[in-house]
């Protein structure tokens, strides 16, 4: 046994030798590939991936992707960027699926001065007062008031209600952000009810909501508790409509929602691969991606992964250097870059402005109607 | 000496310490620090929770519950009125809260007072339940915690969570929590509440004849591990400058209990072990999860699989050492040293016990009428009289129950008349009841392991010194192995695991005496050991006690109404009559003494024989 461990020891160090090298630029991606989220993190990890496959040389240097698990846990999440910046030396980091995860990681990055760029953390406050951290997602004031003014502008319904996981902080930013929104354009909420995390009885909160009467419900879940929030609202013989977000925006939806998803909308990034019209890099990343994963379709985290990546060898091509202060220089002034997720424009508070899309289960599949310019 | 030494020892390792903390920004990079914090806050984590699970026995499942409160606490401190006013977006925060200041330091103390007043008030009324109901309780209120937090959005922002908590967790702020905290353990543990909170796990029911308070015992434990819960959890917050309810599930509480089973429940020294293998280990088998090129093989890495691994190595402790890498031992400078043998009584001939003029009076009713006495080493000495003698009263001035009126008594040299009777007890003395006083619900093996506890009680003061009273922890560890040696040299091994109460009589008496000789007596008082024997059981009991004497080095005083018993075992014999000391001598003396024959043997000699 100890000679076993002293052997991988050797190994380990072996490794770690190799790896150091000047001619190569370090990118960190940290992200949940266990635990909780690790749905949402893989796929993110993959779409980096593939990125990265396409784009291996920045400036003519080499690039490694340097990847670490963050276990769906805060302290793994500071420990894995910590290491990241101090053993791996990384010029920049992507990351990660998980607000909170986020807000671990982004103190330590901000403190060492390596930029990170997030992929789909959407709480405001990943951002807030943060030099080095950016991200590629648009974040959730903007994408509740985006549900909102597409139900009552373009749906014309003028009473609505939600439905929220307490626990969340993403679901109970979107809930107020949609509620604020849609109040301030004229509408009436008329319901505002709120569940746990791991719940998996509906009846009560569907029923008040039957009572309520409203013409549209939102419900910014996650897409495996939102299915079944769906097939019980179909069972009990729910009329109203359901609007969800990009948390649904799931391949699997489908599969564990039956027929009771038909209908269903969600705001999302503009991208589906079911886009009628897609850009120049959407398109190559669709067809880039079902040559790797013929049996999986593309969702938004596979495209904000991969777009991750656009963003920041973008940043490193205009900056002319892999240094992490110009780096995060160069992320400041990202306008109108093409992304899978459309033109991508980093604003003020370093948060992505870019449209918003929306997305309708018809017939089984996953369809995109089109998109929609929030008011906030 | 050995107590200094260790001392001295104790003291340079924690300034060698300090010097490795202070230089280590110096070679450790910003990764290695924070795994070193880490390594602190979750040992102190894991010794509060071995304080109330592991050395008091009360399964608790809540110290994430615990830690949510004490980071929330601190966090809310520590955070500047303008960082708070720009985090609730949600709902507004309350207006009492944005001023509210305090610095780091004074919050990591309100932080740990905030759980322990929770904890209090968990454990008043669900300390009344005992085993996996508390585990279930707690566990529930650990939840009820996380769901309160994140639902009371004015006061804690909610699912949001807290961030850009000022990074107050510097290495000697983590190490320095730490060391105070060990300390206090080590010191408790030490002490004699210490030994009560042992003696509460081992045997709740057995501590209670005892006259220990243990549902008050327990409550304070468990209030005071609420208080690391609270402390840790703060260092926590302050280290990664972040936090939300969900930081505090289940899974850490999980987490800590890894820790204190990997270690060693009940051991200190086995928490600070776990808590630095559980730490480094998970990071250092981050290597297993890259892409490894080993002979030009390219192996993909696999996100998950350091768990996988960790959770085999964690498997093999617990199938190797099943309880843990330290069990209930701790870490001591004696390993170190050879050990020295104790030092042996100087000759055969030395006195053990010696009574001068020993006076008892209840009121005006005069029990003893100066009584004295000379025991030396290695003898068996009957003290016999007629009922209502004074016999037992002599016992109890002896051994401490009683507070003799005037005269001296001496035990190894020392006064001990009038000390109490766990400081006799400690001075070395040991002795039976005249009627069986065994814990009957218990197990064979419980009862000697009660009987050890006793040897426990030490002098609070003492704990107040660290490390300079070693031998005192030591013996505690060994407890079990050495009640069960005991019951193997007195033949009662097979029963161990039986309830005492189900043994036959004679057996009783055995267990009995094993359970007094488990506070390691050099003298040992038997009352009546023969009454209710039959003439077998009284022959098998002569030989018994012949043979206590010498194994365990003893030197033995005994009452005894059995005469035959009396005649045969002892070396030399006492006679009281009235509360008058008669007559002394060998038996053959005192079978030919007529003041004996008169007072005792002749006028009731049927007496003698119905016993």
């Amino acid at each position: 046994m100890r000679k076993f461990t002293a052997a991988l020891m050797l190994v380990l160090m072996l490794c770690t030798a190799a790896l150091a090298d000047d001619d190569v630029i370090k990118i960190g991606v940290f992200n949940c590939l266990t635990g909780q989220n690790a749905f949402g993190g893989q796929l993110e990890l993959e779409g980096t991936q593939l990125a990265h496959s396409l784009n291996p040389e920045i400036l003519g240097k080499k690039v490694e992707l340097i990847i670490v698990d963050n276990k769906s846990d805060k302290v793994e999440a500071a420990n894995a960027v910590t290491r990241l910046i101090e053993n791996d030396k990384v010029n920049a980091i992507i990351g990660t699926y998980g607000s909170s995860l986020a807000m671990a990681g982004g103190e330590v990055a901000e403190k060492a001065g390596v930029p990170v760029i997030g992929t789909s953390c959407t709480n405001p406050l990943v951002t807030q007062d943060k030099k080095f951290y950016f991200r590629v997602c648009f974040i959730d004031p903007f994408q509740g008031a985006g549900a909102a003014t597409y139900a009552f502008r373009n749906l014309g319904l003028k009473r609505a209600a939600t439905l929220v996981d307490m626990s969340n902080d993403y679901s109970v930013g979107l809930g107020k952000f949609f509620r604020d929104s849609y109040k301030k354009m004229g509408g009436q909420i008329v319901a505002s009810l709120f569940y746990q995390s791991g719940d998996t009885d509906f009846t009560a909160q569907l029923t008040a909501l039957i009572d309520a009467k409203p013409d549209i419900v939102f419900l910014p879940a996650y897409f495996a508790e939102g299915a079944i929030v769906l097939k019980q609202a179909k069972e009990l013989g729910a009329d109203f409509k359901f609007i969800g977000a990009d948390a649904m925006d799931n391949p699997e939806i489908v599969t564990l929602g039956g027929d009771a998803v038909e209908g269903f909308m969600h705001t999302t990034f503009a991208y589906d691969p079911s886009m009628p019209e897609m850009n120049e890099t959407a398109k190559a990343f669709t067809e880039e991606w079902n040559k790797i994963h013929p049996d999986k379709a593309p969702n938004v985290n596979c495209a904000l992964g991969y777009d991750c990546y656009i963003m920041l060898k973008d940043a490193i091509e205009r900056a002319g250097s892999a240094e992490p202060a110009k780096i995060r220089d160069a992320l400041e002034t990202t306008k109108d870059l093409p992304t899978v997720t459309g033109m991508t424009t980093i604003n003020a508070t370093h948060d992505a402005e870019k449209d918003m899309g929306i997305v309708e289960i018809r017939g089984g599949k996953k369809t995109f109607v089109g998109i929609v310019v929030p008011e906030v | 000496m050995k107590s200094v030494r260790n001392l001295i020892l104790t003291i340079i390792f924690v300034i060698l310490f300090a010097v490795f903390l202070e230089k280590a920004p110096e070679f450790l990079n910003g990764y290695w620090q924070r795994i070193l914090n880490l390594i602190a806050i979750n040992a102190i984590l894991a010794l509060s929770l071995n304080l109330i699970y592991g050395i008091t026995g009360m399964f608790s499942l809540g110290h994430a519950g615990f830690m949510a409160i004490g980071a929330y606490v601190s966090a809310l401190l520590v955070l500047s009125p303008a960082q708070k006013s720009a985090m609730w977006i949600l709902e507004d925060i309350y207006p009492f809260l944005l001023n509210v200041n305090a610095p780091f330091v004074v919050s990591l103390i309100l932080a740990g007072l905030a759980a322990a007043f929770f904890g209090l008030l968990v454990a008043l009324p669900v300390l009344r339940l005992g085993g996996d109901y508390l585990g279930i309780a707690t566990l529930g209120f650990a939840e009820i915690i996380r769901i309160l937090i994140t639902n009371m959005a004015p006061l804690t922002n909610g699912s949001l969570g807290l961030k850009g908590i000022p990074a107050y967790t510097t290495l000697f702020m983590s190490w320095g929590c730490l060391g105070i905290v060990l300390l206090c353990t080590v010191c408790m543990l030490k002490s004699n509440f210490g030994g009560v909170l042992r003696a509460v796990r081992d045997d709740e029911v057995a501590a209670k004849m005892m006259g220990i308070n243990t549902f008050k015992i327990k409550v304070l434990a468990f209030t005071l591990g609420c208080f690391g819960g609270g402390l840790g959890g703060a260092l926590m917050g302050n280290l990664i400058t972040t936090i939300d309810p969900k930081m505090f599930m289940i899974t850490q509480t999980y987490n800590i209990l890894m820790i204190i089973v990997v270690g060693g429940l009940g051991s200190v020294t086995g928490s600070i072990i776990g808590s630095f293998l559980v730490t480094t280990m998970l990071e250092w088998l981050r290597f297993v999860e890259n892409p490894i090129t080993i002979f030009n093989i390219n192996i993909p890495g696999i996100p998950g699989m350091r768990m996988v691994i960790f959770s085999l190595l964690l498997i093999m402790v617990i199938i190797f050492r099943r309880e843990g890498i330290m069990g209930m031992r701790e870490f001591s400078w004696d390993i170190f040293f050879p050990k020295r043998k104790i030092k042996d009584f100087e000759s055969k001939t030395e006195t053990v016990l010696e009574l001068q003029d020993v006076k008892l009076k209840f009121g005006g009713l005069s029990a003893i009428e100066n009584l004295n006495m000379k025991i030396r080493h290695w003898e068996i000495v009957g003290l016999i009289g007629p009922n209502g003698a004074g016999k037992t009263s002599a016992f109890n001035v002896i051994s401490g129950f009683y507070k003799p009126t005037s005269g001296t008594i001496k035990f190894l040299g020392k006064s001990i008349g009038g000390l109490s009777p766990d400081k006799v007890c400690q001075a070395g003395m040991s002795r039976t009841f005249q009627n069986i006083r065994l814990f009957g619900n218990e197990t064979v093996l419980q009862n000697v392991m009660i009987g050890s506890r006793i040897r426990q009680k030490y002098h609070w003061w003492m704990s107040l010194l660290p490390f300079v009273f070693t031998d005192v922890i030591k013996e505690d560890a060994e407890v079990r192995a050495q009640a069960m040696n005991l019951l193997d040299q007195l033949g009662l091994d097979a029963f161990a695991d039986e309830k005492a109460s189900s043994l036959p009589y004679g057996a009783q008496r055995r267990l009995e005496i094993a359970r007094a000789l488990a506070t390691k007596p050099r003298f040992l008082l038997l009352d009546e050991p023969a009454a209710g024997m039959n003439p077998q059981e009284s022959e098998e009991l002569m030989k018994f006690i012949r043979r206590l004497r010498d194994e365990f080095d003893l030197t033995i005083l005994l009452i005894e109404h059995d005469m035959k018993v009396v005649m045969n075992v002892c070396d030399y014999i006492h006679v009281l009559d009235q509360g008058v000391h008669i007559a002394e001598g060998t038996p053959e003396e005192i079978k030919s003494n007529p003041k004996v024959i008169e007072a005792y043997l002749g006028a009731g000699a049927s007496e003698g024989s119905a016993a």
